[in-house]
């Protein structure tokens, strides 16, 4: 069933949405608060939410990628999550990406603007679009979908402390743009 | 926290960029792409039977020598005056072991016959990992002195102790040896500390990654374990 009719589904109010859903999009959710938590009970139960959310969110929203779409819910819930439990349980994905996120953020020594995070990820897509398709897509694999470095660096071809190394460069890279842009979080 | 907030701006990224991540191909994928479904399975090198054969009857031979070198070497050196007590066949220092002040590290040991050979030692240079093969003794504080030097790492980062673990047994009957090889290797290393210095400096990750390559290569040995520890 393509995007379209699984989209119909919800308008109509029809349960078999969320299960059509969850026969082409589980996997790819899953494995999405897989790799931002890392701790199996919480990212089952990341997925379950994710589908009651769109179940709520559509109608009146209709998303331009379904896929896109549940990925950013499946985030958001697997922050909030961390957010709630962080005191109670360690989460290996998300305490690494938030290290690693950490070189991105720009230098507060030249603030035009303090922005919010719809008004920075404008800027952050507009730098993706500047860099080669590799580097966008190396960024947005391992920031966005939550993919290892391994897994990364053996799609590349290369070792892993390489492809660790391209990250970094990546990241620094981002900071300079934002710290150009006088952006400050 | 800034960082979350950096996550959170991520998230909200174009999905048109999102999508083109999903599908982009990456030049590994193409090279290793195997199967009908369109599966990747990296491409694994096939060795020659008589490779495998050759390596596994020298892992063997240096299994069932080893013990045997240890006891003629320990024996020599109770036997030649002003001996080096703390020094093990691979050279490294014990923890308690007296000063001895500055020396070349070729010189060490001197009284025992050290095999040299060439060894590549890993060094970071340019933000990747790079090699240079020297002529060396194969002791562990040798090649461990040389990969320092190539690091522009200082004197004060010191080897420790460089341990080889196997599951090999020697046992002593009367006056004959039996010894059952062992096929598992495990290297545990121990450097002083203040190399964490050097992180800032040097990118940690490939540091790390430059130290494990120069020291579990210089033996011929292949680990199932390597473990670094810092004292």
């Amino acid at each position: 069933m393509d995007d379209k009719q699984i989209i119909d589904l919800y308008f109509a109010r029809n349960e078999q949405a969320i299960a059509e859903t969850e026969q082409k999009y589980g996997r790819f959710c899953w494995r999405i608060a897989m790799n931002v938590l890392d701790v199996w009970e919480d990212a089952e139960e990341c997925v379950s939410d994710t589908w009651l959310s769109t179940w709520g969110q559509i109608p009146p929203t209709v998303p331009q990628s379904l896929k896109a779409f549940l990925g950013r819910i499946v985030r958001n819930l697997s922050i909030s999550r961390f957010r709630s439990m962080r005191a109670k349980k360690r989460y290996n994905g998300m305490e690494v990406l938030l290290s690693e996120l950490g070189d991105c953020v720009p230098s507060s020594a030249n603030v035009e603007q303090t922005v919010e995070a719809k008004e920075l990820s404008g800027y952050i897509s507009e730098w993706l679009d500047s860099l080669p398709a590799e580097d966008c897509a190396l960024f947005v694999r391992r920031y966005w979908f939550g993919d290892a470095v391994q897994d990364l660096a053996e799609r590349c071809g290369i070792t892993g402390p390489q492809m660790a190394q391209r990250m970094l460069r990546l990241r620094k890279s981002l900071r300079a743009a934002l710290n150009q842009k006088g952006v400050a979080l | 926290m800034k960082e979350e907030l950096m996550y959170d701006g991520i998230t909200e990224i174009r999905e048109d960029i999102i999508e083109r991540a999903e599908v982009y191909a990456f030049p590994g994928e193409a090279e290793n792409a195997e199967g009908p479904k369109g599966l990747t399975k990296k491409a694994r090198k096939v060795h020659p039977v008589w490779v495998t054969i050759a390596v596994v009857a020298a892992c063997l031979v240096l299994v069932v020598a080893s013990p045997f070198v240890y006891i003629a070497t320990r024996r020599a050196g109770s036997e030649a005056p002003a001996t080096n007590p703390g020094q093990s066949l691979h050279g490294n220092k014990r923890p308690g072991d007296a000063e001895t002040g500055k020396e070349n590290p070729g010189d060490k040991a001197p009284e025992t016959s050290v095999a040299s050979a060439d060894v590549w030692i890993y060094f970071v240079q340019d933000g990747e990992v790079c090699k240079e093969r020297y002529r060396m003794n194969l002791q562990a504080e040798v090649v461990f002195d040389r990969w320092r030097a190539e690091n522009g790492i200082g004197e004060e980062v010191q080897l420790l102790e460089c341990e080889i673990r196997s599951k090999a047994i020697t046992e002593q009957q009367g006056k004959v040896g039996f010894h059952t090889s062992g096929y598992d290797f495990s290297m545990y290393l121990t450097v002083s500390k203040n190399l964490e210095s050097y992180y800032e400096q040097k990118d940690e990750v490939l540091l790390l990654d430059s130290l494990k390559q120069t020291m579990t290569g210089y033996s011929g040995l292949t680990y199932q374990e390597y473990h670094l520890i810092l004292e």
